[in-house]
């Protein structure tokens, strides 16, 4: 009864944003029909994508494999995306000392931390997952005891990965502790595993090989690759209850010993995290002499606020890390590297190196959406800058100016390295600029729009806000949007049209689309931003 | 000068947290604003200083409109909320050094009254220190420090007193009261009535969203004190 009033307490932030009533307010329900609109949306293109896979396996009885593509692609991303939210969830929770006061036991804030973990990943989960098993069952119709099985399934699926990337988040976080620079520290060690993990995903093929050689049908092969999945294969078609047991066992046991192990550890690192008190060696004096336009100091306030901040530099610096690394290994090694990323979105490689790095740059902007939490992250401290003498309008173009400070870098420097190497001509020269240019606006201005429109002014870490919000969830969904729908139209206009020319009407689109959302920025997100009430 | 007119602000369309209010404070005026847990003070103090939109009503500062001119009124004004809620990943210099540029203060002026403030609120030698280091009384005399760094015309603070050592309360008292011999307006909410009653020119008591009492601190309270009057409307 106490774990459930806790758990009632510590989601009642995050569940707020699917709560509505018809009643009340309109826009509310609004609010909540546009997302899950969009989250149908994703489902839709998902399975589509699932039926275009299963069409092709069903004549050979190998429908099962798209569904075991699926639950390995939600493992592998609940692993990944688990690294840098259980370092937030877990560790950097505000309410420590709300909860720590209170007659609860240690294993049970433990437990609630980690359900809160795998309750958004369900949510992302099914997303993925529900396509692929409505189109198995459109194939295969099969009995009852799947669809039981397959809703098991659904909630067991996160849990080793979650587990699994809980420890990882523990081992960043201590051995970050370490170090005075923590939080870069923690950055960096992030940034590390996510790049190896990527290496190694884009190294796997040689590793299924070995696997596929070795055994003796596909369904030993999926068993070979992830253990709880040939199970669960083997469930679908043929119902064994040792067989269950055991999948349940194998998946929930390592949470339990999770939560009893770590329940002495990770309090220990909760009680030592205590923030030192850091005296920074600034120049008071120096400091008095230096007078900023409002709109810089506002800028630098935001730096000052995504630097501090190791989830929100992590979230959005994935794609900024690839736009510097990727151009220095095609200098080296050819466009081998952006066949893989590409193919990896299911895209063809027999485009032009410089077509291919106009998506790259697409895909690298696209991705990046830093405005999207930057107004939920003010949190209560959003009534200072509006107590201020400064309007609306300045302080959403110092979000703006932001985005562009954090990104562009990046962006030029992978952009020279590409020029210097494939030396393309004058007018590619003028579209990438260009498109690096507009992609940070577009994207910083739908990522204010929707953060407006999606406030999460309360949260208890800074993990809800960059990773478990609406607004988060939106941007990204309109970020993929952007990228599929570009290369989509470009790819298709391409039969028709010179390529030249359409990627000069794309970059005409994204400038049109971009001074809309700037407009409707500045007239509609002020009245928003004034609504704003913490 | 401060002018509310007919001020009524609701939540979501339902409850009505503040309702009609007016009055005047005028130059030279310490004013303090009383009430319960939950009567409207904050609502009011937010609406003033331009945080919270309000459907009814206007406030002028100076004989400027917040709803129409809402720039020009902040310039005149500062403002100390209840809670201090700066911003945790600067220092204590950065932060007072932000709102300074927002008010586009001169170098000299701000160096002049940062370190006069500083020095007063013995704070110097923190001044490099994260903020997120800081008490809640730390925080609340940077908050101060950026407030008054400006030299405002008008002073607004929500609760001023919690959380401050003696010593600060005593300095902002004096400060209050020099600001008041310049002929500076001095709005604040307090739960301490001992303070008001020594401190205040006038006093109102706000109770659920409307102005029970208003008047001079001699007017309100006659022979009986302050504590007891507002007990007795409290009851009422």
């Amino acid at each position: 009864m106490k774990t459930f009033s806790l758990l009632k307490a510590v989601l009642s932030q995050d569940m707020n944003m699917f709560k509505y009533s018809t009643k009340k307010n309109s826009s509310k329900l609004k609010k909540t029909l546009f997302p899950i609109l969009l989250f149908l949306l994703v489902c839709f293109s998902f399975g589509y994508y699932a039926y275009m896979i299963t069409k092709e396996l069903a004549p050979f009885n190998l429908t099962y494999i798209c569904l075991s593509m699926f639950i390995i692609l939600v493992t592998v991303m609940t692993f990944i995306s688990g690294i840098y939210k259980s370092q937030g969830i877990l560790f950097e929770s505000k309410d420590n000392d709300l909860l720590f006061s209170l007659p609860i036991k240690k294993s049970q804030i433990l437990f609630v931390r980690i359900f809160k973990l795998l309750l958004f990943e369900f949510i992302y989960n099914l997303m993925f997952l529900l396509p692929a098993f409505v189109i198995f069952i459109y194939f295969e119709s099969p009995n009852i005891s799947f669809y039981f099985i397959s809703l098991l399934m659904i909630i067991l699926v996160p849990i080793i990965p979650t587990v699994l990337s809980s420890i990882l988040g523990y081992i960043i976080k201590v051995t970050s502790s370490k170090f005075k620079a923590k939080k870069i520290i923690q950055t960096l060690l992030s940034s590390i595993v996510f790049l190896g993990i990527f290496y190694l995903s884009m190294n796997l093929e040689s590793f299924i090989q070995d696997i596929a050689s070795n055994a003796t049908s596909i369904n030993d092969m999926l068993t070979k690759i992830y253990y709880p999945l040939g199970l669960y294969i083997d469930l679908i078609f043929k119902f064994d209850l040792l067989k269950l047991i055991k999948l349940v066992s194998i998946n929930v046991l390592p949470l339990i010993i999770f939560i009893l192990i770590g329940e002495k550890l990770y309090f220990k690192i909760i009680f030592n995290s205590k923030e030192e008190i850091i005296k920074k060696k600034i120049n008071v004096k120096k400091e008095l002499n230096i007078k900023r336009k409002p709109i810089i100091s506002l800028a630098r306030k935001e730096l000052k606020r995504y630097f501090s901040s190791p989830i929100y530099m992590f979230n959005t610096s994935f794609g900024l890390i690839l736009c510097l690394i990727v151009p220095i290994y095609m200098s080296l090694k050819g466009s081998s590297i952006l066949d893989n990323i590409l193919s990896n979105f299911g895209m063809t490689s027999d485009l032009s190196i410089h077509t291919m790095f106009y998506f790259f740059i697409l895909f690298v902007c696209s991705m990046t959406s830093i405005s999207s939490s930057s107004i939920s992250l003010e949190g209560k401290t959003i009534n200072i800058t509006k107590s201020l003498p400064i309007k609306e309008e300045v302080i959403l173009k110092s979000k703006i100016l932001t985005c562009y400070l954090i990104e562009l870098p990046f962006i030029i420097i992978g952009e020279i390295i590409f020029f210097i190497k494939f030396r393309p001509n004058i007018y590619y020269f003028i579209l990438i600029t260009l498109l690096g240019f507009l992609m940070i606006l577009l994207t910083a201005c739908i990522g204010l729009i929707v953060n407006l429109k999606y406030p999460k002014m309360n949260a208890s870490n800074d993990t809800e806000v960059v990773k478990q919000s609406m607004s988060s969830m939106v941007s990204v969904f309109i970020g993929i949007g952007i990228l599929v729908g570009s290369i989509f139209i470009i790819v298709l206009l391409s039969d028709y049209l010179n390529l030249d020319l359409i990627l000069g009407l794309h970059i005409v689109l994204i400038t049109i689309i971009s001074i809309i959302l700037y407009y409707i920025l500045m007239k509609f997100g002020v009245k928003e931003y004034r609504k704003i009430n913490v | 000068m401060i002018e509310i007119k007919n001020v009524s602000k609701t939540y979501n369309g339902e409850k009505k947290a503040i309702k009609n209010i007016s009055f005047d404070i005028k130059d030279g005026e310490i004013f303090a604003f009383i009430g319960h847990n939950g009567a409207g003070k904050t609502t009011m103090i937010k609406s003033l200083v331009g945080i919270l939109d309000f459907e009814e009503g206007d406030i002028f500062i100076n004989n400027k409109s917040i709803k129409k001119d809402p720039i020009n009124c902040k310039l005149e004004m500062a403002y100390v909320p209840d809670n201090p809620d700066l911003y945790e990943n600067m220092t204590a210099i950065d932060f007072i050094n932000f709102v300074c540029d927002m008010y586009k203060i001169d170098i000299e002026v701000r160096k002049e009254n940062i370190k006069k403030y500083a020095a007063m609120f013995e704070i110097e030698d923190k001044l490099n220190n994260d903020i997120s280091s800081f008490s809640h009384g730390m925080k609340q005399k940077v908050a101060l420090i950026a407030a008054l760094a400006h030299n405002p015309n008008v002073l607004i603070m929500d609760e001023p007193f919690v959380g401050l050592d003696p010593k600060a309360v005593f300095d902002i008292k004096n400060i209050m009261k020099q600001m008041t011999k310049e002929g500076k307006t001095i709005f604040f909410s307090t739960h301490i009535l001992d303070v008001a009653e020594k401190l205040c020119d006038r006093v109102a008591i706000i109770k659920n969203g409307e102005i029970v009492k208003i008047g001079k601190m001699k007017d309100i309270k006659g022979d009986s004190s302050l504590e007891k009057v507002f007990l007795e409307l409290g009851e009422k």
